[in-house]
């Protein structure tokens, strides 16, 4: 159903748009500019506090702010550009926001790409006519170890604070005092924590909220805006790396509409110094006996992978990560399967292609009347982003259940469900429900599953899509291959080396391999790859190199090797690509893929069953003593984070979320010592309650977990140690 | 009349009936209905700076022209009193007000700009003075203590922040 459309004149030029387009978008249709600080369409209402839109409205005796205004039939509106009183105006508010700002734009990292200066030129005084003492604050507040915070510059145009009122909804950022003295600040002065903080300094249009890692590191005209795709998580957020130098300085969000909606999440952020860390790979490591791990020329690395491959032929085993791009994971197979006739491999997860009928983008959470999570595990720490998408849904009436049972699911027109924790089976459980519930085909219904892996699925297609021939038996493993720095951190995976006769690893960082490596081969970073990702929607996403590795591309050395049993692998990713598409994407060119994705379906995609991961435990909790412990990988976690300092601080608590039910039975407050365990192991933490959690369900970091999960005893300390 | 943010009469304006509409057309309000009656002996520039701190202290701050300008009257009404203000200021005052008037995002700017607007237009000549001649031409005579409240009344951080401007 399409809107009334109504006309609308602009500086005398008429335009036709919906009734009740905002007057800053009507006037953009009439090639217009209403200048705006405050306005932000993604933070909900318009505000209209910092006055910079003022326009002349016919019939309207003063100037009005345009940002809160909408379309109406015959509005005759004057900008800047015609009239003179809102010329005047917008000047005017131009000259009470210089009032107090330092004008240090020389030194100020904003300066080049800040509104505050392109506006100024565009409509403010050339001149300031303020002759007393400026306002001045201690400077800079770092308000995390991540953000610093400048009062004096800030224009206290409120964007921060309604983000986090109104879309992380976290509530911290705030404004303190009133009048001329309002600063900015975070409740009680504690650091500005949680997974989405850093979108505040993009939002900033002033130079006040600032990336502390990006302070005196670069200038607009230094540096450029890479366009690529986040590979930190399967939710693919498009990105820009700013890059200085063939070094990247800066990750900024780039809106895609229907994935990110201009957010993302602080390890995308603020991770990719990971990119420098010390123990960074550049050159291969080789076992030399009584050595250890040595330093060896590439020559002589690829000489002994294969030697190592040679003598392991048909019993070689892949562990993947899901992390590689589609290219390295089909040319690895191609290396792999064809040419060594070795077809076993392992993910470190399911990955089922069953949810294919309920494809949505992501965006479509946003516009449902019934939101379903289902899983256990924290939505914001696997797909931060999706968090965003149902918070939005809920803000905009959604009702968000846990219960797929729930009678609401069954009245509502737009389903929409979220798996995420154990026992999704790589989305197969989801798509089964969704299928009982009757959602395929229906509009604005669909399921997500969310995988622990950024490109899980892309992997397992490009693996299975390389050959047919069917993996056999295994027996013993001559050779370990261990691709990635998620897999060489998995301690299965350094057990099952344990039993292989060499293990081979290509991975980023030194410190991930030493001890148990034959070879280290170096990897490189999802911001020094070209190739395609698939994220947890299906859509087949491009990755740029934004600057060089320090060490060669896998695609060139995996060719190489290939070259020298026969197989033939391209060694860059878009010929690498067309070879895939051929038999996956339906043909599609690498060039097609596109800056912006569009969500298609590739029908040849098929259903994979990978390596199963830990046994699920799905039985209910037996005894009124018991419940389920859910065990889940943070977002800020893994190898990357664990090599930014910045970081450190969003690391989880050692805490343990109890619903509010068990809490109550049990008679445990939050900050309560309880100990869960199992088997003779334990572990005793604070208690966290959380009256989002199920009955029956216990919530703990992996980190914080010491090997427990699944069914567990569950009790106040003090009741254990007096037991 | 009407209370502190509406623009100050003077003894030209005294048998204008006291309701809405006779007040209106000679561009006063009635508002409150209260009258402050100040004599002679009262500063004007004192009186203009005072009403300025108070709205000063009572704007919360969000929209622009309210939140910068009622800090930037009493910069300049408070350079005035103390005689460190030129004769270009007085224009200024004016035009500060000028840019706060119905640029606001509520009325509490206006009633910060109107009456300081009218002092200035309305007794021009005594703020002259204070420029002429370096300082209050009351000396110490003139006093608000008895018709406003002190401006350090409120015991509030921000409040002494103020003060300091």
């Amino acid at each position: 159903m399409s809107a009334e459309l109504v006309r609308v004149t602009i500086d005398e030029r008429e335009v036709h748009v919906p009734k009740g387009t905002g007057l800053v978008e009507t006037a953009l249709v009439a090639g217009v500019e209403i200048p705006v600080f405050c306005y932000e369409p993604r933070l909900g209402e318009p505000v209209g506090a910092c006055r910079m839109c003022l326009v002349e409205v016919d019939g309207m005796p003063k100037l009005q702010a345009g940002c809160t205004l909408t379309a109406q039939d015959g509005m005759v509106v004057k900008t800047a550009r015609t009239s003179q009183q809102a010329a005047e105006g917008q000047n005017a508010t131009l000259e009470f926001i210089l009032v107090n700002h330092p004008l240090d734009c020389p030194v100020c990292d904003k300066g080049g790409e800040c509104p505050l200066q392109d506006l100024t030129f565009r409509y403010g005084p050339g001149n300031t006519r303020m002759s007393f003492e400026k306002l001045t604050f201690e400077k800079p507040i770092p308000i995390s170890p991540t953000i610093s915070l400048d009062r004096e510059r800030c224009i206290l145009c409120y964007r921060c604070t309604r983000f986090s009122e109104s879309v992380s909804e976290d509530g911290q950022l705030v404004a303190a005092n009133r009048g001329a003295m309002s600063v900015i600040t975070t409740f009680e002065d504690l650091p500005y924590s949680g997974a989405f903080t850093g979108n505040v300094t993009e939002l900033c249009p002033v130079g006040a909220l600032l990336p502390t890692q990006y302070r005196f590191e670069g200038r607009p005209w230094e540096i450029v805006d890479v366009p690529t795709v986040c590979g930190l998580c399967p939710v693919g957020c498009n990105i820009y790396a700013t890059v200085r130098e063939g070094k990247v300085k800066r990750i900024l969000s780039r809106n895609h509409p229907e994935i990110d909606e201009g957010w993302i999440c602080d390890k995308g952020r603020f991770a990719y110094t990971h990119l420098r860390a010390e123990d960074r790979l550049a050159q291969p490591l080789q076992r030399v006996r009584r050595h250890g791990l040595e330093q060896v020329s590439w020559e002589q690395a690829l000489g002994e992978a294969e030697r190592l491959l040679r003598d392991a032929r048909g019993r070689v085993v892949t562990v993947l990560s899901g992390s590689e791009t589609v290219e390295q994971a089909y040319a690895l197979a191609k290396l792999l399967r064809v040419g060594l006739d070795s077809h076993q491999a392992m993910l470190p997860e399911e990955i089922s292609g069953s949810l294919d009928a309920y494809r949505l983008p992501l965006s479509s959470i946003r516009d449902a009347d019934v939101v379903v999570v289902l899983g256990d595990v924290p939505v914001v720490e696997r797909a931060p982003v999706v968090d965003l998408w149902i918070k939005s849904a809920r803000r905009n009436g959604a009702r968000i259940l846990d219960d797929a049972n729930d009678p609401a699911v069954g009245e509502a027109e737009r389903v929409v469900l979220v798996w995420c924790g154990p026992g999704g089976r790589g989305g197969a459980t989801v798509a089964k429900l969704a299928e009982k519930l009757g959602l395929a085909g229906r509009e604005g219904c669909g399921a997500f599953y969310l995988p622990e892996t950024p490109n899980g699925r892309g992997v397992a297609d490009a693996w299975a899509a390389c050959c047919d021939e069917e993996s056999e038996p295994s027996g013993a493993i001559g050779l370990l291959v261990v691709s990635g720095d998620e897999a060489a951190r998995d301690e299965n995976v350094r057990a099952l080396a344990e039993q292989a006769e060499a293990t081979i690893v290509i991975s980023m960082f030194g410190g991930l391999a030493a001890g148990w490596a034959d070879l280290v081969l170096p990897g490189t970073g999802y911001l020094e790859r070209e190739g395609t990702f698939v994220n947890l929607e299906g859509r087949l996403q491009r990755l740029r190199r934004t600057v060089t590795p320090p060490c060669p591309d896998e695609l060139e050395w995996i060719a190489e090797l290939a070259a020298r049993f026969g197989v033939d692998v391209a060694p860059y990713a878009a010929a690498v690509f067309a070879e895939v598409s051929e038999r996956v994407y339906g043909g599609l060119a690498f060039g097609e893929v596109g800056e912006r994705a569009p969500l298609r379906v590739y029908p040849e995609a098929q259903e994979h069953v990978a390596r199963q991961a830990l046994p699920e435990p799905r039985a209910a909790p037996r005894r009124k003593s018991q419940v389920r412990l859910v065990a889940y990988r943070p977002l800020f976690s893994g190898a990357a984070v664990e090599r930014v300092a910045e970081l450190q601080f969003q690391r989880p608590q050692p805490e343990l979320e109890l619903s509010a039910d068990d809490a109550r039975r049990r008679k445990i407050a939050t900050g309560d010592l309880v100990t869960v365990g199992s088997n003779g192991s334990a572990i005793t933490l604070p208690a966290r309650v959380n009256r989002h959690l199920r009955a029956g369900i216990a919530r703990v970091a992996l980190e914080h977990a010491n090997g427990l999960g699944g069914i567990v005893e569950l009790a106040k300390a003090e009741e254990v140690a007096s037991a | 009349m009407g209370g502190s943010s509406f623009p100050v009469m003077t003894p030209d304006d005294l048998d204008t009936p006291l309701d809405a509409n006779s007040l209106g057309a000679k561009g006063y309000f009635i508002g409150s209905g209260v009258v402050t009656v100040i004599d002679e002996r009262t500063c004007i520039v004192q009186f203009a700076l005072r009403v300025a701190q108070f709205y000063m202290h009572e704007s919360c701050g969000k929209c622009t022209p309210c939140r910068v300008g009622t800090r930037w009257l009493v910069q300049l009404l408070r350079a005035v009193e103390e005689g460190t203000a030129r004769e270009r200021d007085l224009e200024l005052t004016l035009d500060v007000c000028d840019r706060i008037i119905g640029k606001c995002l509520c009325v509490l700017g206006d009633s910060a700009a109107m009456p300081v607007a009218s002092c200035v237009t309305k007794f021009r000549d005594e703020f002259r003075a204070h420029v002429e001649q370096g300082g209050c031409p009351f000396g110490a005579d003139s006093q608000l203590a008895g018709l406003f409240a002190p401006v350090d009344q409120h015991a509030h951080t921000s409040v002494a922040q103020e003060a300091a401007v």
